[in-house]
């Protein structure tokens, strides 16, 4: 059986009159990576700062590999690195001094090996810098850095990727899947860059108004219910009228950005191509949207069934 | 926890608002020094020795440099809590309004040894702070204006001979320390329940300040709460200047404000325990 | 004829020799019962009796001398302390001590030149027995420029004759009874009549406080140390001067007194 290294149980929050977190159970198993979504204020930061001991639960419990947050506390996150929102350091120390601290609060760190781990993120030619004079995309760096000092096991990240550009947004994402395909490395990422936990999660939960509304595989959740193609034409009012009048084209519909969205499985796109260009119709592009945003939408705004893991 | 205590050391003493304190007292004294060199002395020759200069002519050097030190020693009580807050209020709320908590707590090392190591460098702070006043105001007083026996004005006169002096000052500035030190853990504490470094120095000058003014009114009420106020215990480094010194009293004084920094201390630590960090 | 004259010659020898001896017997007892007589004037006017007690001291220019000296006054807490005195020829005066050291104004200061009947309107009042020992009672009164002194007893007697006993009043009530003894102090061929030890009993009837006892704040007040007003204190006390290790006209410098 896969190890379950983190699970909470019955995970609430309560603040005085507002649910924050509603009996929300999840589990992550050894070496995935598990994505975490949810729209604004649906409660994923107090779900992470609960497991990471941050925050107290009102009710329920976290088991982190296996040992009870309430029963052994902060004992519990010995191989857990986190970060949780905007990486926050000493601004009037350096990026080398942070990393001794921050890094050496259970044993001393070495600097050669903290070197080691500033020259991975690219950082290491400004390690005598205060941090403060870091940019955004700096920082973040450093709190991966950070985090890779520990040399965890269970990783948690809230938004790794915000504030960095392009190619460190790649970077990331590389760093993240080599921890966990090389290192065998958990990994519980929540992002609201659905596109990046689609490319890279295995498995995910969504949570809504506190409360688990789908988990389980991306691939699986992905594959339930119809998948959409969005189509560019150059007369989408005419196309739409057109596809209307054809029945396996019925849910045709305007997309915001004037093309049309008709729900469809890959496999029909092609005979959908002929069908408009055949009606004389220049069809400038034919894009699957059976992505994890659609999916994410569709459910939050309840066009989605849900189900729990 | 040595080297928790260590790496709080480095956050604390590599911040410039740390040194607020030793910048204003190393120009206040000595500014106050040179006014008292170049005339001030007179005033308080005035004040302190008019009565006796009826029927007596005083021979020796009265307004000597341990006089200015021990008169430096009780016009400070409410300057040096300003300095001492300035730190003490940003040990937990300037690691909360940092957003520092996120990396520091979410390790295997408790929150009581992380609080108790910051509580432990802010003693270390306010003894070398208070120890620095007694040194720079004594040594410049000093310097200024001699040496001679110390002349105390209380319950009459009392001259204490000066080979007596570096003995009791140590001990009055250690009293004076541990004073201090029940007005840094106050200020400690408060940084507790807040993110905000600014709440927690003003609120413990506000208490000092509401409680003196108690302790100065001779309403019998006022006079009644009087003995639950840590401020009561200000004066217990004044007692060592007595003759014989009532060290039962002085003992006493030792155990009520070690009670309270102790208190103080306890509280921090069972809020900061429990408290949601959502910063 | 012989026998008869040498008889009358022998007997007016006699009667001269009785004679002689009851003119001096005269001439001593008349003194012995003047002074016998309170009311009998003394030889000398008082004015004479101070010039005759500062003759001794009118080659004296300056003088330095250790003191050593114990405060017994309630209210008053404080150790022996030691300190040179200095004084020069009239009325300068200069204590060099490390320690505290509160001399009492007016009676603390050996000073010859004190009570110079140029200065003081000086009365006789009576003689009196002072510890086994006859003396003159004289009362002094300060010129118009003494601001703090009303007045003096001063008690002369001894052999040689010299002040015995001071007592001042000053004009806010208080007195200070000095009794002093002395010692003959040789510096050379010269050799000086000076103060031994000085007893000063000091009696303050108002206690020694300051004017400002209006302040509502507790006096208590822990915050206030450094700057408390001295408080009330009981009236009377002593002081024990010893003098000893005496220097006169050393040639002592007037910057001294202007420190």
């Amino acid at each position: 059986m896969t190890d379950i290294i983190l699970r909470t149980i019955n995970l609430t929050k309560r603040y005085k009159n507002r649910l924050a977190v509603d009996h929300l159970n999840i589990e992550v198993r050894q070496g995935e990576i598990f994505g975490f979504l949810g729209p604004n204020g649906a409660g994923k930061s107090t779900t992470i700062r609960m497991i990471l001991h941050l925050i107290f639960p009102t009710e329920g419990d976290v088991e982190i590999f296996g040992a009870s947050l309430k029963e052994v506390g902060h004992r519990a996150l010995e191989r857990v690195g986190a970060v949780v929102e905007k990486p926050a350091f000493y601004g009037h120390l350096s990026a080398l001094r942070n990393m001794e601290i921050l890094g050496g609060l259970q044993k001393p760190v070495a600097r050669r090996k903290i070197m080691e781990y500033l020259e991975r993120v690219g950082l290491a030619e400004r390690a005598g810098d205060p941090v403060r004079t870091y940019s955004h995309g700096m920082n973040q760096r450093l709190g991966l850095a950070l985090i890779l000092l520990k040399e965890p096991q269970l990783i948690i990240l809230d938004e790794p990727t915000t504030g960095l550009d392009p190619q460190g947004m790649k970077e990331v994402r590389e760093l993240i899947l080599e921890l966990s395909r090389e290192r065998g490395v958990t990994v519980l990422l929540s992002s609201h860059l659905l596109y990046e936990v689609e490319m890279i999660a295995t498995r995910m939960a969504i949570i809504h108004h506190g409360r688990l509304r789908v988990g389980g595989s991306v691939h699986d959740l992905l594959k339930q219910g119809p998948s959409e193609v969005l189509i560019k034409t150059d007369r989408p009012a005419e196309a739409m009228q057109f596809l209307k009048t054809i029945e396996s084209y019925g849910s045709a519909r305007i997309h915001s950005d004037g093309g049309i969205n008709v729900e469809l499985d890959q496999e029909g796109i092609p005979e959908l191509n002929r069908q408009l260009v055949n009606a004389g119709f220049n069809v400038s592009a034919l894009i699957p949207q059976r992505t994890l945003e659609t999916y994410f939408l569709n459910l939050i705004e309840g066009r989605e069934g849900a189900d729990n893991p | 926890m040595i080297r928790l205590i260590w790496f709080e050391l480095i956050k604390t003493f590599t911040r410039w608002r740390t040194y607020i304190g030793f910048i204003a007292f190393g120009i206040i004294v000595p500014l106050v020094v040179t006014g008292l060199k170049l005339g001030g002395q007179d005033s308080f020759r005035r004040h302190l020795l008019s009565f006796l200069q009826n029927d007596f002519i005083i021979g020796g050097n009265v307004l000597n440099g341990w006089f200015f030190g021990f008169f430096f020693m009780g016009a400070l009580w409410v300057h040096v809590p300003v300095v001492l807050t300035i730190v003490a209020g940003d040990q937990i709320a300037g690691e909360g309004n940092a957003g520092t908590f996120r990396f520091l707590l979410t390790h295997s090392v408790s929150r009581t040894r992380i609080i108790t190591a910051k509580f432990i460098v802010t003693l270390i702070y306010t003894a070398v702070m208070v120890l620095f006043i007694g040194g720079l105001t004594i040594g410049l007083s000093l310097w200024a204006f001699g040496g001679g026996d110390l002349l105390v004005l209380r319950k009459g006169i009392l001259v204490i001979q000066e080979a007596r002096l570096p003995y009791l000052f140590l001990m009055a500035y250690g009293l004076a320390t541990l004073a201090m030190f029940v007005v840094s853990s106050l200020c400690f504490l408060f940084s507790a329940f807040t993110d905000n470094p600014i709440g927690p120095i003003i609120a413990t000058m506000a208490v000092i300040i509401v409680s003196i003014i108690i302790i100065s009114l001779p309403f019998d009420l006022f006079q009644a709460i009087r003995p639950y106020l840590f401020v009561n215990y200000f004066d217990a480094w004044q007692k060592v200047f007595d003759d014989p010194v009532p060290w039962d009293v002085i003992r006493i004084n030792i155990a009520i404000l070690a009670g309270f920094m102790v208190t103080f201390f306890l509280a921090a630590v069972v809020y900061f325990s429990r408290k949601d960090i959502l910063s | 004829m012989k026998y008869a004259i040498d008889t009358v010659i022998g007997q007016k020898r006699v009667l001269c020799k009785g004679l002689i001896i009851m003119v001096l017997i005269l001439f001593i007892s008349i003194p012995v019962s003047a002074q016998e007589k309170p009311e009998a004037k003394q030889e000398s006017t008082p004015e004479q009796v101070f010039q005759a007690i500062i003759k001794p001291y009118q080659s004296l220019s300056d003088y330095t001398v250790k003191i050593q000296a114990k405060v017994m006054i309630p209210g008053f807490r404080m150790p022996d302390f030691a300190a040179d005195l200095y004084f020069k020829k009239p009325d300068k005066f200069h204590i060099a001590t490390k320690s505290f050291a509160p001399i009492p104004r007016n009676s603390g200061f050996f000073d010859p030149f004190q009570f110079d009947p140029e200065k003081n309107r000086i009365t006789f009042i009576k003689t009196v027995n002072l510890d086994d020992m006859q003396a003159e009672l004289y009362k002094v009164e300060p010129g118009e420029s003494e601001t703090r002194v009303r007045f003096y007893n001063v008690w002369i007697g001894g052999n040689p004759r010299r002040i015995l006993q001071v007592e001042n009043h000053s004009f806010k009530g208080a007195k200070a009874l000095v009794k002093l003894t002395y010692k003959n102090i040789e510096q050379g061929p010269e050799n000086w009549l000076m103060p031994e030890k000085a007893h000063i009993h000091l009696t303050f009837p108002e206690g020694m406080q300051s004017n400002d006892n209006s302040s509502f704040l507790m006096k208590d007040n822990p915050v206030s140390a450094g700057r408390s007003k001295p408080e009330e204190m009981q009236g009377e006390g002593d002081i024990y001067i010893s003098y000893g290790d005496w220097h006169i006209n050393t040639g002592l410098d007037d910057s001294l007194f202007q420190q």
